[in-house]
């Protein structure tokens, strides 16, 4: 056993006991662990707001290498993403990095640079005016390079040339997309146009904080959605049937008394 | 099996699966129950059967109770022009121990938790709609001061705003008892932005 020290996401929590919290928390150096924060919902617990969803705290914890659930010693928040927790919208949208890194990354597999880059979405989310829910997709597209499946939007798959102004088929497996010449016999995938994968191409190589300032139209985005839902489900089976898309949606169609413009800015969508 | 009564370990392993109890409380359990008089036990295991037997949902407010509408919506000298919104049954029992709040109530049943998959239709969120007739004319938000809680009341919020009621939502903020150097941040501005003019 060893105080180890840390900065973490904190990604998930669920009650245990009576007064008890465990955290599912994304760290900078121990990549995904379970902490175990005794008396945490008491009412005179000193965590306080500290181990809630989606807030970058420090800590200290007991680790147990062999174990599965680590014990909290101290935590302090870092950034508590203030406004994130203070509109709907934001929240919703900052639960989906959340909920892929919960799901997808396995205990004890470290990767500093994923801890960055969830840690500047949540931090584009709670800080960017509007358009943050681009911070989303071009999270998404990074997570792909990150576990292995960084997609190609600019160059052919099989020839190199760069893409046309007609746009192109997105070959899931290949991970990339194919011009006419080179597609052959045409695997599972997407058509998506020019201006889609300009934007994805972007997002892939744009500091992530940039994102927000892209414009993106309501068919751009439904366009781009889908594709980023697919090609992430493709190749990742832990992705399927992510609960803070579904509950984003419901909250969408629940709340359809605004106009859609005016749902869309509510909900980071740039204009 | 590790006991030499199957009966025994079906009893612990069922024990086992209560919240905050482990294999070996469970054990503790079992071997109290065995040496307690069998007419005790029987009491408690009739008491548990009930729960299932005679305990049911309000259809006004969804509190648990065994009459329906509950004694809380069938009390006419309850103020009808003010629900009081909060997740849990357990929130009414709370509430109700202060002897403070003359209203009636809402249970959710839960709080929104995307992560989790709870969206607004797997609470009873339509079903306070349905309540809010002429006669309320404020809306009190208790879901607890936590991000599922937040989320609730900020859900709740941009669904009752356009009907015109007085939305509250009670106070957060440092505990009594408690010391303000200790607290954390998040707690601390939420006491700033609640305070209350003297
Ligand atoms: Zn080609
Ligand atoms: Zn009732």
């Amino acid at each position: 056993m060893a105080l180890s020290k840390t900065e973490a996401i904190v990604l998930r929590t669920r009650r245990q006991g009576e007064t008890s919290k465990i955290l599912s928390l994304y760290t900078q150096h121990y990549g995904r662990i379970s902490v175990m924060a005794k008396g945490a919902r008491s009412i005179k617990s000193r965590y306080g707001g500290v181990l809630e969803p989606q807030t970058h705290i420090g800590l200290v914890f007991y680790r147990y290498e062999t174990r599965e659930l680590q014990y909290l010693s101290q935590a302090e928040i870092i950034s508590p993403f203030a406004k994130l927790h203070e509109q709907l919208g934001r929240m919703a949208m900052a639960a989906i990095p959340c909920e892929m890194v919960e799901r997808n990354e396995a205990n004890g597999h470290v990767n500093p640079a994923l801890f960055h880059l969830l840690l500047s979405t949540l931090t584009v989310i709670d800080g960017a005016e509007k358009g943050y829910r681009n911070a989303v997709r071009a999270f998404m597209v990074r997570y792909m390079e990150h576990s292995g499946f960084k997609p190609e939007f600019a160059h052919c798959r099989g020839c190199g040339q760069k893409q046309r102004s007609d746009g192109a088929f997105f070959d899931f497996s290949k991970g990339g997309f194919v011009c006419d010449a080179c597609s052959g016999t045409l695997g599972e995938g997407q058509k998506l146009s020019a201006a889609v994968l300009e934007r994805l191409h972007y997002f892939l190589q744009a500091p992530l904080e940039k994102s927000v300032q892209v414009s993106v139209d309501a068919a751009q985005g439904r366009e781009m959605d889908r594709f980023l839902l697919s090609y992430m489900q493709y190749h990742i089976e832990t992705l399927h049937h992510l609960n803070s898309i579904i509950y984003l949606d419901k909250i969408q169609s629940t709340l359809r008394i605004v106009k859609p413009d005016e749902q869309r800015k509510q909900y980071g969508d740039s204009e | 099996m590790r006991y030499s009564s199957e009966t025994v370990e079906r009893a612990v392993h069922e024990l086992s699966k209560l919240p905050g109890i482990g294999r070996k409380s469970a054990q503790r359990l079992v071997f109290f129950l065995l040496k307690r008089p069998a007419e005790d036990v029987k009491i408690l295991a009739q008491a548990l059967l009930d729960l299932h037997e005679k305990v049911k949902y309000c259809s006004i407010c969804y509190n648990i109770t065994e009459q329906d509408p509950c004694h809380i919506c069938s009390d006419v000298h309850r103020d009808q022009s003010l629900i009081c919104v909060v997740e849990e049954a357990n929130d009414v029992v709370a509430l109700e121990k202060t002897g403070e709040f003359k209203g009636l109530y809402h249970v959710l049943g839960g709080a929104m938790s995307p992560l989790d998959g709870i969206g607004p239709d797997n609470l009873k969120m339509r079903e306070l709609l349905t309540r809010l007739t002429g006669q309320v004319h404020e809306i009190i938000l208790a879901t607890n001061p936590n991000t599922e809680g937040e989320a609730t009341a900020l859900y709740l919020v941009k669904l009752l705003r356009p009907l015109e009621l007085k939305l509250t939502r009670i106070a957060r903020g440092i505990p009594i008892g408690a010391d303000i150097e200790y607290a954390d941040e998040i707690t601390l501005s939420r006491a700033i932005e609640g305070r209350v003019t003297l």
